[in-house]
């Protein structure tokens, strides 16, 4: 017997899945703007329904009212893994150009202390000198011009230091960041753990959890994998485990001497096993901060270096084949230098020569001082002169081609920042599209669960006027 | 698709963001003048620029020197300009000493006029301009000649660079104007210092002879100026080339990093009529109208 009571239930439940619907209209509304957020849905079932028998033994069923079977995030996995991958490429250019425009500025010609004007000054003061080279002012000019070239080199090396030290602070920091998000995705993963054991999908904490993979993405390569049971296990670069369940791996640094000090990074795994992985990092903030620490900058500085190793040998191996006032020659102009590596950091003049500029080898010939220049004009002509290890071009021109290919790099960077940029908020917009909030559409839920819930209120309505007429009837 | 009002105003941010980037760096360009402002404006500019730069300061350094070489060379030539009208005075009293008319004193007189022209040779001799002797070689710092008449500098010649390996002779060959001693020059001095005995003794044949050795004197002044104006040939002609290479490259440079205004203008034109544009289509985005305002 089919029974008013049970009319009364399905107009319950029609209220009740409306509000769950409404609550969640609010909610999505509510976060609208909220970073990561994506939207939910209610999904509404009907209630099983009631085996009755009518009054000739035909069996026939009636239904029970709507339930709700169960509240979805909308999400799309393939999106979300094309962003992760976009995220780490966003972040790798944009720190690799952020700080090659730092480096870039060592090249600024205004600032007068770049080594091409200086280079450029230093032979000019050579050829002032053969001019008048008994006179002690120039000389003085002289020796003050290859002090200016010496600092100049030694002043790049360490401002382009600083410009690795700068990445390897940002770095370290980022390195510390990973173990913070590390330890939230523990922690989500144990509450999703528990929340979904018994069947009911944990939508806000899965996307907590997601905005700090997202991050964790923006800083070095992962992998992300989601287990059947919700947790998420993350990997990262090349397969070290970052994040097992509710268990973590610990990231550290520490200075490599092998690096001029600077931090190397370390994982040390569930299992307690330390494992350096700096060079594994390839992607993402680090990767693009490392990238420009150890490849690029020293790639520069390596050039500069041989660029201030053979200008020394160079200018030392004329020097010395001329004699100063003393008549005496086999004088180094700068101090030798031993090796290529750290060359720009290591050049500097002879003290002897500075503190005594009549030393200056001007002269070939020791019997025709004070005004033979001689040696000066060969000392001049080195400028001029293609040198075989800088791939036979002149000083200014090797030091000119570090320019282009700083330039060419910053250039190359930036447009791959841009380009990747792009690429990330085209991706962004298609999952903003899917997993985003219109306040349109929750408008339109908005009024359906209105009228949803008006309509079942409506029955019930009905349903209690149907009681009174009873009740009117036993009176 | 669904748009959604996160979308609509994330996008108009960033589009308005791209073109204020743009106009920023052609303010930038306008405002400074130049193009090129750091190496990844435009690398290969950057590159042609710099050494362009190295060039151009070796130009001016070469300019400095070719007016130092027309300086000591202007000098040197004067000198010994001077001095050949000096060894003419000399010649004049020669002939003057030969005529037998001529009493001793007469003779005394020329001699006393010889030796004050003689030492007027030997200032010329010793000319010393920015702070340097010009005719003892590389011997600048001190007097070519010394009191007893001797050369005592060395035959050699300052070289100068007014261009990539070309070189001016800024001096003359030391002693070469008033000879250096050995057999190749004649000894100015020497000559004067024979005129002056055989004029105040009045031996005619010496004073002949003496006169005949002035005309080679004179002829190695004009050997000297020969060699100077060779020279200062020289040196005008580089200073052509070298201010036509100023021009060359001070235009190539500015082509390189300038900014080209006519195009910057109305590219700067262009770009702000497209933020305009986005400016406007996004605050009709921003402001659209949505259900809310029917509802």
């Amino acid at each position: 017997m089919l029974g008013l009571k049970n009319t009364l239930r399905n107009a319950a439940s029609g209220m009740n899945t409306s509000q769950a619907g409404l609550a969640t209209v609010g909610h999505n509304l509510a976060n609208a703007d909220t970073d990561g957020y994506s939207r939910q849905q209610v999904h509404i079932g009907n209630r099983g329904p009631l085996r009755i028998i009518s009054g000739s033994q035909q069996i026939s069923q009636a239904g029970q009212g709507a339930t709700v079977q169960n509240i979805q995030r909308a999400h799309s996995t393939f999106l979300e893994r094309q962003l992760l991958r976009d995220r780490m490429e966003r972040g790798f250019f944009q720190e690799q150009s952020q700080g090659l425009k730092l480096f870039e500025r060592l090249f600024d010609d205004q600032a007068s202390n770049t080594i091409g004007p200086a280079v450029d000054e230093f032979f000019n003061a050579a050829r002032d000198l053969s001019q008048e080279p008994h006179r002690f002012g120039n000389r003085q000019m002289f020796m003050l011009s290859a002090d200016n070239i010496a600092r100049s080199f030694n002043e790049f090396a360490q401002q382009a230091h600083s410009v690795r030290e700068d990445a390897d602070r940002t770095v370290q920091a980022n390195v510390e960041r990973i173990n913070e998000l590390a330890e939230i995705i523990t922690a989500t993963n144990a509450r999703i753990g528990t929340i979904e054991a018994v069947g009911i999908t944990a939508n806000d904490f899965r996307d907590q959890r997601d905005i700090a993979i997202k991050e964790i993405a923006e800083l070095a390569d992962v992998r992300v994998l989601i287990h059947r049971d919700g947790g998420a296990q993350i990997d990262l670069a090349n397969g070290f485990s970052l994040v097992q369940g509710s268990n973590r791996a610990v990231l550290s640094t520490i200075p490599d001497p092998a690096n001029a000090g600077l931090l190397a990074i370390e994982h040390t795994s569930l299992s307690g096993v330390t494992t350096e992985i700096t060079n594994s990092i390839q992607t993402g903030e680090i990767g693009g901060l490392l990238n420009l620490r150890d490849t690029v900058i020293p790639t520069h500085m390596g050039e500069m270096d041989q660029l201030a190793f053979t200008f020394v040998a160079e200018v030392n191996a004329i020097h010395q084949a001329g004699v100063g006032l003393d008549g005496l020659g086999g004088r180094d102009l700068f101090d030798p230098i031993g090796a290529v590596a750290g060359a720009s950091l290591s050049i500097s003049v002879n003290q002897a020569i500075e503190a005594d500029p009549g030393l200056i080898a001007a002269a070939i010939d020791p019997a025709a001082l004070p005004g033979d220049n001689r040696n000066l004009l060969a000392l001049a002509d080195l400028q001029t002169a293609p040198h075989a290890v800088l791939t036979n071009v002149t000083f200014n021109h090797f030091y000119s081609e570090i320019i282009r290919s700083v330039g060419a790099g910053v250039n190359r960077s930036e447009q791959l920042s841009e380009f990747h940029q792009t690429r990330f908020e085209q991706s962004d917009s298609l999952r903003e599209s899917i997993e985003g909030v219109s306040i349109d559409d929750e408008m339109v839920d908005l009024s359906r669960f209105q009228k949803h819930f008006e309509a079942s209120a409506r029955v019930m309505d009905t349903v209690n006027r149907l009681m009174d007429e009873l009740m009117q009837l036993v009176r | 698709m669904r748009v959604t009002e996160k979308q609509r105003f994330v996008l108009s941010q960033l589009r308005i963001g791209k073109q204020r980037v743009r106009q920023i760096k052609l303010t930038e360009q306008l405002s400074s003048g130049i193009r090129v402002n750091r190496p990844s404006d435009d690398s290969i500019a950057a590159k042609k620029v710099s050494v362009l730069q190295t060039e151009y300061s070796r130009i001016e350094q070469y300019q400095k020197n070719v007016e130092a070489a027309h300086r000591l060379l202007t000098v040197a030539d004067h000198t010994v300009g001077e001095s050949s009208n000096t060894l003419f005075r000399l010649k004049e009293i020669a002939i003057r000493g030969l005529n037998s008319s001529m009493t001793p004193s007469d003779r005394n007189n020329l001699a006393e006029e010889i030796a004050t022209l003689r030492d007027h040779m030997m200032t010329l001799a010793n000319t010393r301009t920015e702070n340097r002797y010009i005719f003892g070689g590389y011997a600048m710092s001190t007097p070519p000649y010394d009191n007893a008449f001797n050369f005592v500098g060395d035959t050699n010649t300052t070289s100068i660079a007014v261009g990539d390996s070309s070189l001016v002779k800024a001096t003359i060959p030391g002693g070469s104007a008033f000879g250096d001693g050995t057999a190749a020059t004649v000894d100015v001095f020497d000559n004067i210092n024979q005129l002056e005995t055989a004029v105040r003794l009045g031996i005619e044949v010496d004073m002949q002879n003496e006169l005949e050795r002035l005309e080679e004197s004179i002829e190695q002044g004009i050997e000297a100026r020969r060699f100077i104006g060779l020279q200062l040939s020289r040196v005008e002609a580089s200073k052509t080339i070298l201010a036509y290479k100023d021009t060359e490259l001070r235009a190539g440079m500015a082509q390189l990093k300038d900014v080209d205004f006519t195009s910057a203008v109305s590219q700067l034109k262009v770009v702000e009529n497209a933020l305009q544009a986005t400016i406007a289509t996004s605050s009709r985005l921003m402001k659209g109208t949505s259900l809310l305002d029917y509802l």
